[in-house]
């Protein structure tokens, strides 16, 4: 296999993408979360209550997905010795 | 990366339902101020635990400083709380900073968790990274 340092920041910024359509999928659903734990979330407490589980089970869901990207990213990171640019 | 130190307030905050390891955006934040030179010391009263006590860096040159919640389980009676190492990248000048916080963005004031001491200052140019390796758990409670 090519472990040459610019095959390794290649696919770095392969997973980078990954991880920031996930950033992109996660952060709304993160504002939402806050906004009804803040309690500034427009509608009555049985559908905050809803949409909260709802939101958090996706978010789990999503962070899954995510773990081998991010520890892909912090071992490429560290065979760089943080020089992924 | 040396040892974790907890915030005191942290357990409090944790036994009266503040935070939801599972789901809630768990964030870094950065700072170059001992904790116990702040103005109002984070490291003190329960009330004092939040970030807005952290004198916190310029993050325009950083990317994402969102934690990745990996597990959060029990076994046995035992509860285990991990992240993800988190990978920062500088896009132009970043710092200095040593200790880096833990905080919940989704509890309302942002509560702390704890902070690492990174021994010494360190900055980042562009395209270099810093890893923060948050070991086999980050949390676990008996």
């Amino acid at each position: 296999m090519d472990f040459s340092p610019e095959t390794l920041r290649t696919r770095w910024s392969e997973l980078t993408a990954v991880r920031e359509a996930a950033d992109a999928e996660l952060e709304p659903r993160w504002a939402e979360l806050e906004s009804i734990v803040g309690g500034t979330f427009q509608g009555s407490l049985e559908v905050a209550k809803a949409r909260e589980n709802l939101l958090r089970a996706e978010i789990r869901q999503l962070q899954e997905g995510l773990f081998p990207v991010e520890q892909e990213r912090a071992s490429i990171a560290r065979a760089l010795n943080g020089k992924t640019g | 990366m040396v040892a974790f130190s907890k915030i005191a307030g942290f357990v409090e905050r944790l036994c009266e339902k503040e935070f939801n390891f599972a789901s809630d955006q768990f964030v870094v934040a950065l700072s170059n101020t001992a904790p116990g030179s702040e103005s109002t010391p984070p490291t003190g009263s329960t009330a004092a635990a939040i970030l807005a006590n952290v004198t916190q860096i310029s993050y325009a040159n950083l990317s994402s400083r969102n934690l990745t919640t990996v597990s959060s389980s029990q076994t046995g009676g035992t509860y285990t709380c991990v992240f993800a190492d988190l990978i920062l990248t500088a896009s132009g000048a970043v710092g200095p900073y040593r200790y880096v916080y833990v905080y919940d963005d989704t509890a309302t004031n942002d509560p702390l968790v704890g902070y690492y001491d990174r021994g010494a200052s360190i900055s980042l140019a562009t395209g270099e990274t810093d890893t923060v390796d948050f070991t086999s758990s980050f949390i676990s409670l008996a």
